[in-house]
Parts: C-alpha cells; structure tokens; sequence
C-alpha cells in the first residue's frame, strides 16, 4: 500500500516541447530555463533593432517574455512533485487525487482553454489597433513581425490558462481531501509528505498568480486588457490561498493515533547527550497536526535539543485495569524550539505567533491543574519555572521522521511521514 | 519536569528514589544510534538494589538491542506520573551503559525475580531462545519529586567502561 504509482498518462504540452525538441531536451531544468529566456529575448532583440520598434516595445516585450519564462521555471520545479505523489490509505481521499491528476493532465481541457485564450486575445489585439501600433511603432503590419507577436500572445496565454485551470483544480481538490478527511476511520490516512507536496503545488500557482504583475504595464495601456490580468490576479491568488488554507487543516494522524495524542497526558522525550539517551516525561499537547511540549529554558533537555535536534517522543496509552492493553506512538525527528528569546527565535514567534497563543490555550484547558499551580506558585517556584511566556517556557514542535504505531501485541504499523 | 535547581551530587541515594525503582512497573528504555538518533520503549524491567544494577529482556533482533551492540549509552526512566499537578510527579532517570547479556547469565535468582512480577503479563510459554538481556550499569541518576530534583553520581563506575566507537 502506498508506493509510488505514477499513473499520469499525459505531460502537459510544455512539457512535452521541453522533453524532446532540441536543445531543450539536452539541458537539465535550470539551462532549459535559461536557454528559452535567451533564445526568445535574441528573436525579440533582433525584431526590436529590424523593425525600428519604440523603446516602450523592448521593455514591455521583454516584461512579457520573462512572465514567460519565471512561468515556465515554476512547471519545471513542480512536474517532479507530481510524479512523486503517492496514494493515501483512505480510499476516498485517493479517489479525489487519482481525479485531481486525471484532470490536471487532461489535454482538452490544457488545450481547449489555452486555444480559447488565445483567440480572445489575438482577437482582442486586431480589433483594438491602437494597441498594436503603440507597441511595434513603424514594423505595424510587417508578417514576420505579426507572426512573432502571435508566437508571444500564445506563449503568455497559454500560460495564464494553465495557472487558472491548476488553481481552480487545486482548490477543487483541497476542499474534497479535506471533506474526506473527516470521515477516516481506524488508520486511514494521507501522508504528511503528501499534504506537502500538494501545498507545494499551491505555492507554485500562488507565484504563478504573482507573477502576472509582469504584464500589468503591457495592460495598463487597454482598461479591457488590465481588467483582465488584475481580475485572473486576484483569481488565481485568492484560490490558491483558499487551497492552502484547506490542505493546512488537514490532519495528517489516523484517527487511531490521533486519539492517543488527544487523551493521552504523558510523553516521554529522549533528547542526546553525546550519544548518550536523555528520557523523561514531558506534558504536551496536539493541535490536530503536530505534537508539542513544554519544556523549561534552564533544563537539560532545553540545552540538549538546542545542541542536537535529534529527539524521539514516546507517547504510551495504556488501560490501567489491563496494562497489556496498549496503544503506543513512537515518532522520532526533530525537535523545534518555538518561544525563544534569540533572534532566531523572535523570527519564528513572528510567523508563529497567533499559533503560539492557541498553544497555550491548548495547554491551560488540557492541564488546567498545572497552569494553576504555576501561577499560584509563582512566588515559590525556581526562576526558570515562573509562568512567563517567552521567557523561561518553550514550546517544542516534534517535527517526525518517522512514525511507528503498536496496538497490543501486534506487529508494528510504520506511518508514513 | 526537572528544574535545574541543583543540589550538590548526592553520595547515596535517597530512599525515595530507590522505593521508586522498586515499586515500579514499566521502565522507558532510550537508546540512541550513532551519531545521536534516541529511539526509546516501555518495558520490564528489574531493579537489583544490591548490585546497583537494572536488568532489562528483549528480543535479540529489536532495535534497542541493535542499538545498544552499536553504542553502550542508554537510559533508564522509572516514574509515577500525576496528570492534575506536578507535585504528584516524581520519577528517576539512570544513564548508564549497557551491556547485552545471555539469559543464563543473568542468573536464576533474578530471572525468578522478574518472572514472578511480571508472570501475569508474560503469558504462557515466554520464548527464551531469541531473547537477550540487557544490563545497566548506572554512570549518573536524576530523581525527580515535584519541582525539586537531585543527582547522584556512582562512585564506582569507572570511565573506561564506556565503549563508545566512534
């Protein structure tokens, strides 16, 4: 269960150009990328010097051609993403992603849009002459000129389709995982890696979305043409954030496991000392995605994982009638300190931050005893013991590896991370 | 939960501690593999009060034997943990080095002993044959009650039982 199946039956055409025409298919990603700016920047310098065209050309040709090319670079960084994606556990989570790449890949769809696109748009530009001439200045009209300006509007718009149809796929996507989601049972579940990769994806159509700025000058001279990009900015932007936001509530435990980590109020935490095993008991809580524990500043856990982050965290529920009766989390991974007082650490409290707070919700309402007895204690407590926030208490994020899960006197389960 | 609000190395132990290694039922294994992976399990375990020594069985192929062959550093955690305030906790942490040993070894006298406290659990017909056990020396113990926490250090392990390769 689980391994890699790449089931994508198509590349997208792009794709294709770059596997097999040369020199494209000679190159590793990084000089294709490089190659296609250079080749089409020359073909664009050599029709900007021939043609005699206005400078405005050359910038906001240019402009366009690199939104063609930073496009290009984000599809060369996540095609192998998508190779990697292997299947969740849940059946129906696995069928909303075999749909998502079914759909990703289907060439009607990568195709019909971009041609109506493109038609929209080179219509667009022979009706509205103005815009044309404003551009290519005395070269209005030349064919060759004519046939490389509808090489370029094909280039960008097959481009903004392509951004348009992965977001709204994506967003599509994010929503049905996390519907399914909710209705796991036993140990279904999708990988961490997975929810990653696909967050990954978003990340990419979020850059694509961005890098539409580029073309806003060439737009700016038609309110049609501006409405457009800024409307398929805030589009593309905005959904891609919506499937971000989704595919972040994921949890990515097995309700089995998830519930250990709810009831459950011990852990234990092995940090190394110079190879040496450092064992004890922390209390932590889970906030649906990942484990935390609390540990104090002047502890020799605190010194130990902030040396080497290398940490194993046992977490061990057991009946109390019928000790044999277990259900036992074992993560190993590292540990993350959230809370200090380095730069570092204010950094990571910046983007962190509302999460923080939530975290200490999460622990006064699982430990209410505790957090009570820390703060009558106040006086009376060691330093380093005192309830002050981002001072003497850090939280540890366990950031896991790998997971293994035993039931009683079953074999162990490896989750995969 | 320890502090570092140290009292000085203690020479004996405080018989609180040991009372907690006696009366204990699972002991937390931490092992760690070269270069500093811990990886720790809940287990039986066997205090001898007399040669300040615990005894712990395992399989032979597990992990915590596997590593152990590696690296001789382990840690041995016995507490009683209270889940509404941590004046009710106290618990002890020996790191130490093991050594794996054969069952015979490990004597009669204390195999009975830890037969009879766990025989309940063992259930019938405990396989002996793939069975390893592994033996701490204790170089240093944590005890931990509350808030408050002490160390001892043994006085008779010598340095040179450690055996790390590196």
């Amino acid at each position: 269960m689980g391994q890699i199946v790449d089931q994508t039956p198509h590349k997208w055409v792009y794709e294709e150009i770059v596997d097999r025409v040369p020199p494209f298919r000679w190159l590793p990603p990084i000089l294709d990328v490089a190659a296609q700016l250079l080749l089409v920047e020359t073909v664009g310098i050599i029709a900007f010097f021939y043609f005699n065209m206005p400078v405005n050309a050359a910038i906001f040709g240019s402009m366009a051609i690199i939104y063609t090319v930073v496009w290009s670079a984000g599809c060369l960084y996540i095609i192998p993403w998508l190779r990697r994606l292997r299947n969740p556990t849940h059946e129906t989570e696995y069928e909303v992603l075999a749909k998502y790449r079914e759909r990703l890949f289907d060439r009607k769809y990568e195709i019909g849009g971009s041609v109506l696109t493109f038609v929209g748009m080179t219509a667009y530009l022979f009706i509205d002459e103005d815009l044309l001439r404003l551009f290519l200045g005395d070269g209005y009209g030349n064919p060759i000129l004519t046939v490389l300006i509808l090489v370029l509007t094909w280039d960008i718009s097959y481009r903004i389709w392509l951004s348009v149809l992965t977001t709204l796929f994506a967003a599509s996507r994010s929503i049905s995982l996390r519907r399914a989601a909710r209705n796991r049972r036993g140990l279904e579940y999708t990988a961490y890696s997975e929810v990653r990769t696909l967050e990954e994806l978003d990340v990419i159509n979020l850059y694509w979305g961005v890098s539409a700025v580029l073309l806003i000058p060439i737009a700016a001279e038609s309110p049609l043409l501006l409405l457009g990009i800024l409307g398929y900015f805030v589009a593309v932007t905005g959904l891609s954030g919506l499937s971000l936001m989704a595919m972040e509530t994921i949890p990515w435990f097995p309700p089995d496991v998830e519930s250990v980590l709810y009831f459950e109020k011990f852990a234990y935490v092995s940090a190394c000392d110079n190879d040496e095993p450092h064992t004890t008991p922390v209390i932590f809580v889970y906030d649906g995605k990942y484990l935390y524990f609390a540990i104090s500043v002047k502890s020799a856990k605190y010194r130990l994982i902030k040396k080497n982050r290398n940490i194993a965290v046992l977490v061990d529920m057991r009946d109390n009638r019928k000790v044999m009766n277990n259900r036992t989390l074992l993560m190993r991974g590292k540990g993350l300190i959230l809370g200090e007082t380095t730069p570092m650490g204010v950094v990571r409290i910046f983007l962190n931050g509302l999460w923080m707070i939530r975290l200490w919700r999460l622990f006064s309402q699982k430990y209410p005893k505790y957090t009570k007895y820390y703060r009558e204690q106040e006086q009376n407590l060691p330093l380093a013991w005192q309830s002050k926030p981002f001072i003497s208490r850090v939280f540890v994020r366990m950031e896991p590896e790998s997971i293994t899960y035993w039931r009683e006197a079953r074999p162990p389960v490896g989750l995969r991370v | 939960m320890t502090t570092v609000e140290s009292k000085p190395l203690k020479h004996q132990i405080p018989t609180e501690a040991l009372q907690i290694l006696e009366d204990g039922f699972f002991a937390y294994l931490g092992t760690a593999r070269r270069p500093c992976s811990p990886h720790i399990t809940t287990m039986f375990y066997l205090w001898d009060s007399e040669r300040m020594k615990v005894y712990l069985i395992t399989s032979e192929n597990s992990t915590k034997a596997k590593n152990v062959r590696q690296n001789n550093k382990v840690s041995v955690t016995v507490d009683f943990r209270d889940p509404e305030s941590p004046e009710g906790n106290r618990g002890v942490l020996i790191r130490g080095r093991a050594r794996l040993i054969s069952v015979e070894e490990m004597g009669d006298v204390r195999l009975n002993m830890y037969m009879e406290r766990y025989l309940s659990f063992l259930g019938t017909g405990f396989p002996m044959g793939s069975r390893v056990v592994i033996e701490v020396t204790p170089r240093m113990l944590n005890y931990w009650r509350g808030v408050r926490f002490f160390r001892w250090k043994n006085p008779d392990f010598k340095k040179a039982k450690s055996t790390s390769r590196k």
